[in-house]
């Protein structure tokens, strides 16, 4: 039977010990584990370029579908292998402080490692794609620049506000992943995550770093592609702030994480489950560590 | 300031939620200060 709340923050506060004990002592463990996390995610955005080209033009909204049904098994190849994704870690590590697990430096030094090693696993990773003829043809060519516009091209407001709806989403799964007692549960769950988020619309970080670098790294192909096929290119791609910059798009999709996993599922569990009820589950307890 | 690295809304918002979140630790600590009620070798490095 799955973990009620009391049950769910407890078992979540016991993973936050493991995770930051980890971080704490072999910090490198725990760089290597965010890259592998984060060119995971990639894995994903690259299935969703792979299966989406060409397919926006034919039905609204079945793009998206389908990107978000190649995408939703990132988070489960994530959590199964017990790699790190700080935007599905952010609510653990708020649960600890409640639980006096860890302190507010050691979540901060934990959340901008996990950063660290997600950032360059899915620049690696998008880096080596773009290396790679399989897309360099002219439909993922212009797929991987569309999603390029279309990201980099909102305003602050709109990224912000899709990067709350993102991680409220995926750490919602990500926690009822940790809720799940069952293996089947557990992939479900898991599942839901990025599922929920691509074929929503929404902003992740680290998906967006690997996702929006690609038609910047290919700039150059797509540019000469398009000059063959006789397309006029209105917007040029930038890494800088700005419309069209990958930081522009990067700082505020950030920003809006960290607001959707902490405020909107840690505070939210944490709130939820009864102080009194915890306590006793403390009590019974002889074990404080949970590795995932 | 749509496209600016210095956005006020989402700035704002997002320094709304930081205080927010240390005053909402501040808060549950200060009412449960024996909370969890057990303190684990972790805690006490």
């Amino acid at each position: 039977m799955a973990a009620n709340v009391d049950e769910l923050v407890v078992r979540v506060a016991d993973i936050c010990t493991y995770k930051w004990d980890v971080i704490r002592n072999r910090p490198f463990a725990y760089l290597a584990s965010g890259f592998a996390g984060g060119a995971m995610v990639v894995f994903g955005a690259t299935l969703a370029l792979a299966v989406s080209a060409g397919v926006a033009d034919l039905a609204v909204g079945l793009a998206n579908l389908l990107m978000g049904l190649v995408f939703m098994f990132s988070l489960v190849i994530i959590m199964v292998s017990g790699m790190t994704l700080v935007t599905a870690d952010m609510y653990i590590g708020i649960i600890g402080v409640f639980h006096r697990r860890i302190g507010w430096g050691s979540f901060i030094w934990g959340i901008v490692l996990g950063y660290i090693g997600n950032f360059l696993g899915s620049m690696f990773f998008m880096w080596l794609i773009s290396k790679s003829g399989s897309y360099a043809y002219w439909p993922w060519l212009a797929r991987a620049h569309a999603i390029g516009v279309a990201k980099m091209g909102q305003t602050a407001t709109q990224i912000f506000v899709m990067g709350i709806v993102c991680t409220w989403m995926l750490q919602t799964a990500a926690i009822l992943y940790v809720k799940a007692d069952s293996d089947s549960a557990k992939i479900v769950m898991a599942a839901y995550g990025p599922l929920a988020f691509v074929a929503g619309m929404t902003e992740h970080c680290i998906a967006n770093i690997g996702f929006l670098a690609l038609p910047l790294f290919q700039q150059e192909v797509y540019l000469q592609a398009a000059a063959k096929m006789g397309v006029e290119v209105t917007t040029i791609l930038h890494w800088g702030f700005g419309q069209f910059g990958w930081a522009h798009n990067q700082l505020y999709t950030v920003m809006g994480n960290l607001i959707g996993g902490i405020l909107f599922v840690g505070l939210i569990y944490q709130f939820v489950s009864h102080p009194d009820r915890v306590r006793k589950l403390y009590a019974a307890k002889n074990n404080f560590m949970l590795k995932l | 300031m749509d496209y600016s690295a210095f956005n006020p809304t989402a700035w704002l918002v997002f320094i709304g939620f930081c205080a927010i979140t240390w005053l909402a630790v501040k808060a549950f600590h200060a009412k449960y200060p024996d909370y969890p009620g057990h303190r684990d070798e972790d805690s006490k490095q």
